[in-house]
């Protein structure tokens, strides 16, 4: 078993913003985590902290130091990543979420408050194995909702539970863009989905 | 004291004479939340409505103020009928009425007893209509009108005229609650099936179809405006075993036109399985016959 990992040692981080008290408040969480802080545009640093609120941003992109916005909403965090920044935290970040999100930038990875939903890609729709859209379990329910049964019954003939089944009956209603069960059944028909 | 009006007192004793007759043929039965009416079939077999015997291990029903156990015989999801069988439950069994029996504006008593206690409510008969398929492909031989505000609880109720014949049975049809007034020939239909397969056996061809419009040159050959294209074949089904292949466009079953999915659900939903049937189809432009075994549907 691999030994305690010291803890990341940051090098420079530039500041950039126009309010002293930010300026003030972050100096003292990072000089706290004895890391030093740039006060000056130019110099070589390692990372940057953008307060977004009250500064324009630092160059960002290739070749430039990875910047870690520090954000009022989930929307100036997309609007900051979409420029290039590498991160995104609250403006009410603590010293050490704002230490681990420096540390993940310095190392080139991304950090984002997990509470931006929106910012993750959105889950790939689930791959159906039918040319129709449906999986092999929907074509099941379906064969059997032809039939007239119940969600119970459906559960019953699949030993599923009836919930399952009207999960499945749900998305079934769903791709075929009616409201109720006759309607699907006669959809489904039309379709050449049921076999008669 | 005299009754100051005869007549009226005749009729409604009538009334409350035909609900009492109709009533001895009627039992309660529990196999939901909530008990519902069955009719006596037979002596020992009740007619009710499926969707209320879902609790098939736990089926019973009242006659009088015995409660007896009760069988699944079958059910039929696509009518909403179901058959008990009751053991020694000396049931009266019900009159039916004939399709000549049942007369456009002849009073009518829907009577019902979901809790051994017979209730009723009066109205007429208002309209006799064809039958019609359900989208389950269940076939119901009349549509049958009545002027009877329904109330929850009607399932499995018997509406009668006034010689205590039963013209049917209110059951939820498999429309969402939904109350349908199915008649006696179907009931009678169904329960022979149900008594000799368990189920209503319908035809199946193992064929998933598309109505598609015929243009032009396969209008012509076909003769018709419309057909089912033939979009899948089940392996191994009679469609498959009649040799249909993808791309065909089905014109006709046994001289009945397939011009809609409902053509064929209804030639289908009668007096189809294991016979062979003549299909017409187009293949290729042109018209060819062959002969094809109706299975069950699954």
């Amino acid at each position: 078993m691999p030994g305690p990992v010291a803890p990341p040692s940051l090098g420079r981080v530039l500041l950039v913003t126009s309010d002293p008290l930010i300026r003030a408040g972050l100096a003292g969480l990072l000089s706290g985590a004895g890391i030093s802080v740039a006060v000056e545009p130019g110099q070589p640093v390692d990372v940057a902290v953008w307060d977004t609120a009250s500064a324009p941003p630092p160059p960002l992109g290739p070749g430039a130091a990875p910047v870690l916005a520090l954000v009022t909403s989930e929307a100036d965090a997309r609007a900051a990543l979409a420029r290039g920044a590498s991160g995104a935290v609250l403006r009410t970040v603590d010293g050490a979420t704002l230490h681990a999100a420096l540390g993940a930038l310095e190392r080139g990875l991304l950090a984002v408050e997990r509470t931006f939903t929106s910012l993750r890609p959105a889950p790939e729709p689930a791959r159906s194995s039918t040319a129709e859209g449906f999986t092999p379990r929907e074509r099941e329910v379906l064969a059997l909702l032809a039939r007239g049964l119940s969600n119970r019954e459906i559960g019953e003939a699949l030993e599923i539970s009836a919930h399952t089944a009207k999960f499945h009956v749900n998305a079934i209603l769903q791709k075929l863009g009616v409201e109720r069960r006759t309607e699907a059944v006669v959809r489904a028909a039309r379709l050449g989905l049921v076999t008669l | 004291m005299p009754t100051e009006f005869p007549a009226l007192t005749a009729f409604s004793d009538a009334l409350a004479g035909v609900t009492a007759q109709v009533g001895t043929h009627l039992v309660a039965v529990s196999g939901r939340r909530w008990p519902i009416t069955g009719i006596a079939f037979a002596p020992d077999l009740v007619l009710t409505a499926a969707h209320a015997t879902e609790r098939e291990e736990s089926l019973r029903v009242q006659v009088g103020d015995r409660s007896l156990p009760a069988q699944l015989v079958g059910r039929d999801p696509g009518l909403d009928v179901a058959l008990l069988r009751v053991a020694d439950a000396g049931l009266s069994p019900a009159r039916w009425a004939t399709p000549t029996e049942r007369r456009v504006g002849a009073l009518i008593l829907a009577v019902s007893r979901p809790r051994g206690t017979v209730r009723t409510r009066l109205g007429v008969l208002s309209a006799v209509e064809p039958g019609f398929l359900t989208p389950w492909g269940a076939s119901v031989d009349a549509t049958l009108q009545a002027d009877i505000s329904l109330r929850p609880g009607m399932a499995g109720a018997a509406v009668a005229d006034v010689e205590g014949r039963i013209l049917g049975m209110y059951v939820s049809g498999g429309f969402r609650e939904r109350r349908v007034l199915l008649p006696a020939e179907t009931l009678s239909r169904v329960a022979t099936e149900l008594l000799a397969h368990g189920r209503v056996r319908r035809g199946y061809l193992g064929v998933g179809t598309q109505p598609v419009r015929l243009q032009g040159a396969s209008r012509a050959a076909a003769a018709q405006d419309a057909g089912l294209l033939v979009v899948s074949v089940e392996a191994g089904g009679p469609s498959d075993a009649a040799g249909l292949a993808l791309g065909d466009v089905l014109l006709s079953l046994d001289g009945t036109a397939l011009l809609d999915i409902g053509d064929l659900l209804a030639r289908l939903a009668r007096d189809a399985v294991g016979r062979s049937l003549p299909l017409k189809l187009l293949r290729g432009g042109r018209v060819e016959e062959l002969s094809i075994a109706v299975g069950v549907r699954p």
